[in-house]
C-alpha cells in the first residue's frame, strides 16, 4: 500500500515537473495588451479611440459609422451628449468627428444636436400641416414646440417656403407665417369690423370684439390698405392706436366746416369735444387764413366785423366793448389778440385806448368824457384850490430846488421829496388861517417871476414828472365822478371804469395843471395892477401925511413955549410920523418882490429887523428916518422922510400953496363933519378945540386929547371971554367927570355935558364963521 | 489580500489529509494531495501567463528546492529558493528561504528565511489542514517578492544578471 502510494507520489512528482516544464502559454495578459497598445499609440503606429470605461478601443471609421447609424435610428436628430452615452465614447471624440459628418452627409449641429437634412424636411412638413390647420404660425411657437433655436427654424421655414410649406411670410414681421386662407379670413373680419365702426375706436377694443391678434389685425389692415378698403385711418401702429373711420372724419370736418361757415370762428374746445385731439394743428392744416388765438381760431369774416366795430367806435367818438361783439366763448386774451391784429391792420389811424384788453375807447370819447370836468368847473375849482392853498407854488419851488440839486439827485430823492412835499402841503392847507403862514407867503410870492421863465425851458418829460407830483385828482375821485355820468354806465358794466378812470386821471391832472398855471399867471397879472394902484394910493397918502406934518410944524411954531412945542412935536411924530415911516418901510422892503408887510403891524423891533434886509443907500435913508422918528424935530424928520421917499420912488409932486390950502380946507371940512356927528363929550371938546385953533390961526393941528388944555390956553387971546368961559366950564366938567366916583354924579355930569354939547359945537362952527367974517 | 490574489487562491485545490512527514501511513497521501495542488496551481499560473516559480522535492518530499522569479521593468530577476517541511506540518507552515538574499533585507530571518506578513500565520492556522505548499507559495512568497524585490532593486541591492538563466 505504502509502496503503491510512493509510486503514485513519484508519478505525481514527475507530472509536477512536466507541468512546470511545459512552456508557458503565450497568452498576453490584459495588462500586457494595454501596455502594447499604449506603446503603439505612443509611437503613432495605431489610431484608436478608447471607450469611456477604457476597456475597449474603436477606430474612428467605426465611430463614424456608429454615429451615422444612431442618427438614422433617431430619425435624423440626436443629442451629442446622448450619442456619447449610447456609443460609450467620450464626447470630445464625437465632437471631433462632427466636421467630417457634416461634410459627408450634410448634417448640421444645432445647440449640441446633430440634425440631418431628412429631419429638416420632416419638420418642414410638420410645420406645413400645422399651418394648414391653424392658419398662422410664428417661429417663436415653433421654437417652443421643437426646442430648436428660432434662427434655425426661420432658415428651415424660409428655405422650404413655397415648396413644402404653403404660406406667406408677414412683411412686417418675418417670423410670422400665414396661409392665404388665414389672411383672407382676417381680412374679412377686419373689413367687417372697420366698416361697421362710426366713431373713433381703440384698436384694442376692435381686437377684443373681433377676437383677433393685434399682429393679425395690423397685417390684415395693411392688406386692406393695399386694396384701398380701409374706410378710415389708424392714428398709430402702437398699442393704444385708434381707428378713425372715414365717415367719422368726414362728418367731423363737415361739422367744422359748417360751424366755421356759420360763425366765422373755430373754438379749440369745441373741436376737442368733437374728438380732434390737436385742434390747433387741425385748424392750421385745414384752414390757412385763420388768426390763431389762445382758445380759438378766427376767420376773416369775424375779424372784419370786429374791425368795423372798432372803426365805428373811433369814427363816432365812442367806445366799444369787444367782449359784447365777439362770440361768448372768446376769452379776454383772445379778444386782446384779435384787437392787436385789428389794430395792426388799421395802422396809421388814430390809436384808440384799450382797457382790460377788450374795451376800446376812442380818443374822441375820452375828450368827451373830459369835457364835463371842464364844463362843470371842477378843474377850475381844483386849480383855484391848488393856488389858494399854495400847493402849486410849493410845487414850483420844489421844481426849482430839484433842478438846482441836479437831476440824479432828484431821481434818487424823488420819493422822499414827494412825501415831504405832501406833508408840507397838508400842513400848509391846515395852517392857512394862522399867522404862521406869513413867512412862507413872503417866500412864495417871490418865486413866480423866475419860475415862469424856467418852466418854459424845462423839457416835456420833466413836466410830466412834475405833473405827476401834483395830484389834483385821485383815480377814485375820477371814478366817482365818472360813475355819475350816464354815458359811461355801459363802461361800468364792462368793469373797466376803474381802469378808465386811472387812465384819464393823469390827463385830468395835466389839464388841471395847465389850468392852474394859467390861473396863476392871471393872478399874477391882476396882482401887478393892484400893486400899481396901491402904489399911487400910498403915494397920495404919504404926500398928505407929509403935508400935514409940514403944516402941523408951522402950527406948533405958533406955541410960545419951547416945552409945549417939543411935546407937541413928539406927539405928532408918534401919531403921523410912525405911519409915514411904517408905510415907507413896508414899501421899501417889499420893493424887491416879497409881499408887503402890513404897515399897521410894524413895530419898532420889526423895523430894525426889516432894516437888516435892506442894503445900500436905502438902508442909510431908512436908518436915519427911523432915528429921526424918535427925534425932536419935525423938520429933520420930514427931510429924512423925503430923502427915503425919493430913494423908494414914492415922492411925487412938490407941495404947493394951493394944495396946502386945499388940504387945510379939506381938513376943516373933515373936522366939522366929525364934530357934527360926534357925541362923546371929550372928543367933542377936542374936535371943537382943534377947529377953533384952525379957525384962529389958519394952521392945522393934529394932536391927541391931552393937549386940549394947552391949546385952549393958547386960544384964549383969540376968543371972547364968554367963549373962553364956556369952553373952560365944559373942560372943567369933563375933568370932573374923569375924577368922580359916584355913579349918580357921573350920570348927572354926563347929562350936563351932553346938554352943553350943542353949545360947544355951535361955538366951534360959529367961531369959524366969525373968522371968515373977519377975513 | 487583493481581489486578484483571492481569485488565484480560490483556484488552488484544497487539501484534506492532515499528516506530517512522521506519519508514515498518511504522509504519502498528503504528499499526493500536495502535488495535485501544486500541479493545478502551476497549470493555472501558466494559463494566465503568470508562471513565477519552479519547484522539486527530494524523494520523501520533506525537502523542497527550486527557483522563483520576478519581472520588474521588463527585466526578470531570478532567485533560488529552498525549504524543509517541518515535522509539525501541516500545523506549522513551511519556512521558505532565499539564501542569496540573506542579510540584504530586514524582512528576513537568519538563513534567508523570509518574514511573512502578519496575516499569513493566522490565515494558515485557520485553514489547517486545507492549505498546503501551493498556498504557502501563493500567500507567502508571492506577496513578499512583490513588495521586497522592487524595493531591493531600487536600493541597488539586487542587480540584474544578464542571461543567467535561459
Amino acid at each position: 500500500m505504502t509502496a503503491v502510494d510512493w509510486e503514485e507520489v513519484k508519478r505525481l512528482a514527475a507530472d509536477f515537473q512536466r507541468a512546470q516544464l511545459t512552456s508557458t502559454s503565450q497568452v498576453l495578459s490584459e495588462r500586457n495588451c494595454v501596455e502594447i497598445i499604449t506603446k503603439l499609440i505612443e509611437s503613432n503606429l495605431l489610431e484608436v479611440i478608447f471607450t469611456t470605461d477604457g476597456r475597449e478601443y474603436i477606430t474612428p471609421q467605426y465611430l463614424l459609422k456608429e454615429i451615422k447609424d444612431e442618427l438614422y435610428v433617431s430619425r435624423g436628430r440626436i443629442n451629442l451628449v446622448e450619442l456619447a452615452k449610447t456609443l460609450n465614447v467620450d464626447l470630445s471624440h464625437i465632437t471631433a468627428r462632427i466636421p467630417e459628418i457634416e461634410k459627408s452627409s450634410g448634417c448640421s449641429i444645432i445647440m449640441g444636436q446633430l440634425i440631418n437634412k431628412n429631419y429638416q424636411r420632416t419638420i418642414a412638413e410638420e410645420i406645413n400641416e400645422r399651418l394648414q390647420r391653424d392658419g398662422q404660425i410664428t417661429t417663436a411657437d415653433l421654437t417652443k414646440l421643437y426646442d430648436l433655436p428660432g434662427d434655425f427654424l426661420q432658415s428651415v421655414l424660409e428655405r422650404n417656403l413655397g415648396k413644402i410649406i404653403k404660406a406667406k411670410q408677414d412683411k412686417s414681421d418675418s417670423r410670422v407665417f400665414f396661409t392665404q386662407a388665414f389672411i383672407e379670413k382676417c381680412k374679412g373680419i377686419v373689413k367687417g369690423a372697420l366698416r361697421a365702426l362710426t366713431r373713433p375706436t381703440q384698436v384694442s377694443a376692435i381686437l377684443e370684439a373681433t377676437d383677433l391678434q393685434e399682429r393679425d389685425f395690423y397685417y390684415a389692415y395693411d392688406c386692406l390698405v393695399e386694396d384701398k378698403q380701409t374706410f378710415g385711418s389708424l392714428t398709430a401702429r402702437q398699442g393704444n392706436a385708434t381707428f378713425i373711420p372715414q365717415m367719422y372724419t368726414k362728418q367731423q370736418s363737415d361739422w367744422v366746416q359748417n360751424f366755421y361757415k356759420q360763425n366765422g370762428y373755430l373754438e379749440y374746445d369745441a373741436l376737442t369735444r368733437l374728438g380732434i385731439s390737436d385742434p390747433v394743428s387741425f385748424v392750421r392744416r385745414n384752414y390757412s387764413d385763420l388768426l390763431h388765438l389762445p382758445t380759438c381760431a378766427v376767420g376773416s369774416l369775424l375779424i372784419d366785423q370786429i374791425e368795423a366795430a372798432v372803426e365805428d367806435a373811433i369814427s363816432s367818438n365812442s367806445f366799444v366793448d369787444l367782449m359784447m361783439i365777439v362770440p361768448s366763448i372768446f376769452s379776454p386774451d383772445d379778444v386782446a389778440k384779435v384787437l392787436e391784429a385789428v389794430m395792426k391792420r388799421s395802422k396809421g389811424k388814430s390809436a384808440p385806448l384799450i382797457f382790460s384788453d377788450t374795451v376800446l375807447i376812442s380818443e374822441g370819447f375820452v375828450q368827451e368824457v373830459l369835457k364835463p370836468f371842464t364844463d362843470k368847473g371842477i378843474i377850475q375849482k381844483k386849480a383855484q384850490q391848488a393856488i389858494n392853498d399854495g400847493s402849486y407854488i410849493q410845487l414850483q419851488m420844489e421844481k426849482k430846488l430839484g433842478r438846482s440839486l441836479g437831476k440824479e439827485k432828484m431821481d434818487d430823492n424823488f420819493d422822499s421829496k414827494a412825501d415831504k412835499k405832501e406833508e408840507r402841503r397838508k400842513k400848509a392847507g391846515s395852517g392857512k388861517s394862522g399867522g404862521g403862514t406869513q413867512g412862507r407867503e413872503t417866500k412864495t410870492k417871490a418865486a413866480p417871476k423866475k419860475k415862469g421863465r424856467s418852466r418854459k425851458e424845462s423839457g416835456g418829460s420833466e413836466n410830466e414828472v412834475i405833473d405827476k407830483k401834483l395830484e389834483f385828482f385821485t383815480p377814485e375821485e375820477v371814478e366817482g365822478e365818472l360813475s355819475s355820468n350816464k354815458n359811461l354806465e355801459e363802461l361800468e358794466d364792462s368793469g373797466v371804469l376803474t381802469d378808465f378812470a386811472r387812465h384819464i386821471t393823469p390827463l385830468l391832472n395835466k389839464t388841471t395843471y395847465e389850468t392852474t398855471a394859467r390861473l396863476f399867471e392871471e393872478t399874477l397879472v391882476s396882482g401887478a395892477s393892484q400893486r400899481r394902484k396901491a402904489h399911487v394910493e400910498l403915494e397920495n397918502k404919504l404926500e398928505n401925511w407929509l403935508l400935514e406934518l409940514k403944516l402941523t410944524e408951522r402950527s406948533i411954531k405958533l406955541f410960545p413955549f419951547a416945552d409945549t412945542q417939543s411935546r407937541l412935536t413928539a406927539s405928532v411924530l408918534r401919531m403921523v410920523g410912525t405911519e409915514v415911516v411904517n408905510a415907507i418901510f413896508s414899501y421899501a422892503t417889499s420893493a424887491d418882490g416879497s409881499s408887503p408887510v402890513d404897515p399897521k403891524q410894524i413895530t419898532a423891533e420889526m423895523r430894525t429887523k426889516l432894516l437888516a434886509d435892506v442894503n445900500g443907500d436905502l438902508h442909510d435913508a431908512l436908518a436915519s428916518l427911523h432915528k429921526t422918528l424918535y427925534g425932536n424935530s419935525l423938520e429933520e424928520f420930514i427931510s429924512s422922510a423925503e430923502a427915503a421917499l425919493s430913494l423908494t420912488g414914492l415922492l411925487g409932486r412938490k407941495s404947493d400953496k394951493k394944495k396946502e390950502k386945499q388940504f387945510i380946507h379939506k381938513r376943516r371940512e373933515y373936522l366939522l363933519s366929525e364934530l357934527s356927528i360926534e357925541t362923546t363929550p371929550a372928543l367933542v371938546l377936542q374936535l371943537a378945540t382943534l377947529t377953533l385953533f384952525q379957525a384962529a390961526t389958519g394952521h392945522i393941528l393934529q394932536v391927541s386929547g391931552k393937549f386940549v388944555p394947552t391949546i385952549l390956553a393958547f386960544l384964549k387971546p383969540h376968543l371972547t371971554d364968554e367963549e373962553n368961559a364956556i369952553l373952560q366950564a365944559y373942560q372943567d366938567k369933563l375933568l370932573k367927570l374923569l375924577s368922580v366916583d359916584s355913579e349918580e354924579m357921573e350920570a348927572e355930569l354926563k347929562t350936563i355935558l351932553s346938554e352943553e354939547m350943542p353949545k360947544i359945537k355951535e361955538l366951534a362952527t360959529t367961531y369959524k364963521k366969525m373968522i371968515q367974517k373977519d377975513n | 489580500m487583493g481581489d486578484e490574489s483571492k481569485k488565484t487562491l480560490s483556484k488552488i485545490p484544497l487539501l484534506k489529509t492532515k499528516a506530517g512527514p512522521r506519519d508514515k501511513e498518511l504522509w504519502p497521501q498528503r504528499l499526493k494531495e500536495e502535488y495535485i495542488s501544486l500541479i493545478q496551481y502551476v497549470q493555472n499560473n501558466k494559463k494566465t501567463d503568470n508562471d513565477w516559480f519552479k519547484l522539486e522535492s527530494n524523494k520523501e518530499g520533506t525537502r523542497w528546492f527550486g527557483k522563483c522569479w520576478f519581472i520588474h521593468n521588463l527585466l526578470k530577476y531570478e532567485f533560488d529558493i529552498e525549504f524543509d517541511i517541518p515535522v509539525t506540518f501541516p500545523v506549522t507552515a513551511p519556512e521558505i528561504a532565499i539564501p542569496e538574499l540573506d542579510g540584504k533585507t530586514a524582512k528576513m530571518y537568519r538563513g534567508g528565511k523570509i518574514c511573512l506578513s502578519d496575516h499569513f500565520k493566522p490565515l494558515w492556522g485557520k485553514n489547517v489542514p486545507k492549505f498546503g505548499i501551493a498556498h504557502a507559495m501563493a500567500l507567502g512568497l508571492g506577496p513578499w517578492l512583490a513588495v521586497e524585490v522592487p524595493d531591493l532593486i531600487e536600493k541597488g541591492v539586487i542587480k540584474y544578471k544578464e542571461k543567467e538563466q535561459s
